[in-house]
């Protein structure tokens, strides 16, 4: 897999738009979807969608992964995503009455609204999670990251990102029993 | 939800997807950022060398001596603010850098089948086809550095400031010894002067390299210093060791001033030992990394 990255990178290096289409089917929904955990907004998700791919292009000829694509997308999501948050000053937080665009219709529309409602109630409690919970949670659920890199990624031994991720669950769980129960 | 495994499931499961409209349009624009990249890096020369293996009998120590020379390298580092585009400033000394009391990097390193070869019984020599060293340095704690191959723990060194000597664990065969920072015990000669890595910086910088631009490493924004010749790995005052051929990388970040990443190409991709060093500032450091602490049933040698 990481080879097969590799190579992929290397033609991105040379600047093959097929290979920028093969990586981006390959992980669109998957760091959509992490960049929205991440941001609990779409539109904002979509722009750090976006711009992880604008940077990927511009530096493709400098591209230097150690290991496979999705893990160091994922990265890149993250920094993103955390410089947006910065930059707005402004906590992750999601309501239920707040306009929310979740999994895509399926062909039963009460599955389809039940997905949706699930789906909303987690980003509820994942954003009632302190940051970097929330984010050992998601990277390594939706980024696919391990908690060796996610360590890295926070600057913490790997004892410590698996914790935060045990409390995380931990948390997680007791929110949503209350959102069940009330 | 009423179990963990359930809310791993729910959370995996559930996410949401791209629409046609957005695919085409970052598509269509990384597209369009690709070409303009390839069409600025195309006419710049790939600086590298042959080089026949130098560190493939003691790539511990090598590992570690890189190591102790990227940190130095970076202390000469500054970055300044323009009113246009920011860039990094290269002949600054480390008035800023001496403001963060912390440092925490990752030294990777891929060997070729050759280096594999080399003789794992011979002193500080360690027959890995890579491996990983990291390392935890604090200005009021100490500094403390393990070995891992393929994700395994092999060794750890420690060193607190409080105490007259550190330790080193050998978790393979479970044992420890105590270290002495003015011995020479193979593992250890090179360590100690990643404390004072003044000399470092000096010797990097005083190569002629070139500015290769900006680029981006895991979303941070760098600029990046090449040479041709990086400085060799083992160690200050040892000039008379040999110089290493190939390509050596220097990547700041843009908005921090901060060293992100050193990478170093020996020789021919695919042919010399390639390292890379990431790097983190000011990061979050357990103080419990640094105790001195013999893990369960190890037994004292030395």
């Amino acid at each position: 897999m990481a080879g097969s990255d590799r190579r992929l990178a290397r033609r991105l290096g040379r600047g093959d738009k097929d290979a920028l289409a093969e990586v981006y089917r390959e992980q669109k929904d998957r760091l959509l979807t992490l960049a929205y955990r991440l941001l609990a907004d779409r539109a904002a998700a979509e722009d750090c969608l976006q711009d992880v791919f604008l940077r990927l292009a511009r530096d493709a000829a400098n591209l230097r992964i150690r290991g496979r694509l999705g893990p160091y997308l994922a990265s890149c999501v993250l920094n993103r995503a955390r410089d947006e948050l910065r930059k707005g000053g402004r906590a992750v937080h999601v309501s239920l009455s707040q306009d929310h665009e979740g999994p895509s219709s399926g062909p039963d529309p009460s599955l389809a609204v039940e997905e949706l409602d699930r789906s909303t109630r987690i980003q509820e409690a994942l954003s009632l999670l302190p940051s970097e919970q929330r984010e050992v949670v998601v990277l390594h659920l939706n980024g696919d990251l391990t908690f060796r890199q996610i360590g890295e990624m926070q600057s913490v031994s790997i004892h410590t990102a698996k914790s935060r991720y045990r409390y995380g669950i931990q948390r997680l769980r007791g929110l949503l029993s209350r959102q069940e129960e009330g | 939800m009423r179990t963990p495994e359930e809310i791993e499931r729910a959370l995996q499961s559930t996410g949401i997807q791209t629409t046609d409209a957005l695919d085409e349009m970052i598509l269509r624009n990384a597209g369009l950022a690709l070409d303009t990249a390839l069409a600025e890096t195309k006419g710049r020369p790939k600086l590298a060398r042959p080089w026949k293996g130098v560190v493939t009998q003691r790539p511990l120590r090598a590992a570690v001596a890189t190591a102790v020379l990227v940190s130095g390298v970076f202390l000469s580092v500054l970055f300044v603010n323009t009113p246009g585009e920011r860039h990094v400033a290269w002949a600054q000394v480390s008035e800023r850098m001496a403001q963060v009391d912390r440092l925490m990097f990752r030294l990777s390193a891929q060997l070729p089948d050759e280096a594999r070869t080399g003789d794992p019984e011979a002193p500080g020599a360690l027959s890995l086809g890579s491996f990983a060293l990291v390392y935890f340095g604090s200005a009021d704690l100490g500094a403390r550095w393990d070995l891992y191959e393929s994700g395994e723990l092999i060794s750890s060194i420690l060193y607190p400031l409080d105490g007259e000597s550190g330790i080193a664990i050998n978790h393979q065969e479970r044992t420890w010894s105590r270290v002495d920072p003015s011995g020479d015990a193979p593992v250890t000669a090179g360590l100690f002067p990643i404390l004072d890595p003044q000399a470092w910086v000096k010797r990097f910088l005083e190569r002629d390299g070139n500015q290769i631009g900006q680029s981006s490493i895991d979303g941070v924004e760098v600029e990046g210093l090449e040479v041709i010749d990086p400085p060799t790995q083992f160690g200050p005052g040892n000039e008379a060791g040999p110089r290493v051929e190939g390509t050596g990388r220097l990547w700041v970040s843009v908005g921090s001033g901060l060293p992100v990443r050193i990478e170093i190409q020996e020789g021919q991709e695919g042919e010399g030992v390639t390292w890379t060093l990431d790097f983190r500032w000011g990061a979050q450091v357990d103080p419990g990394a640094f105790e001195s602490t013999i893990p369960e049933g190890y037994t004292l040698v030395g």
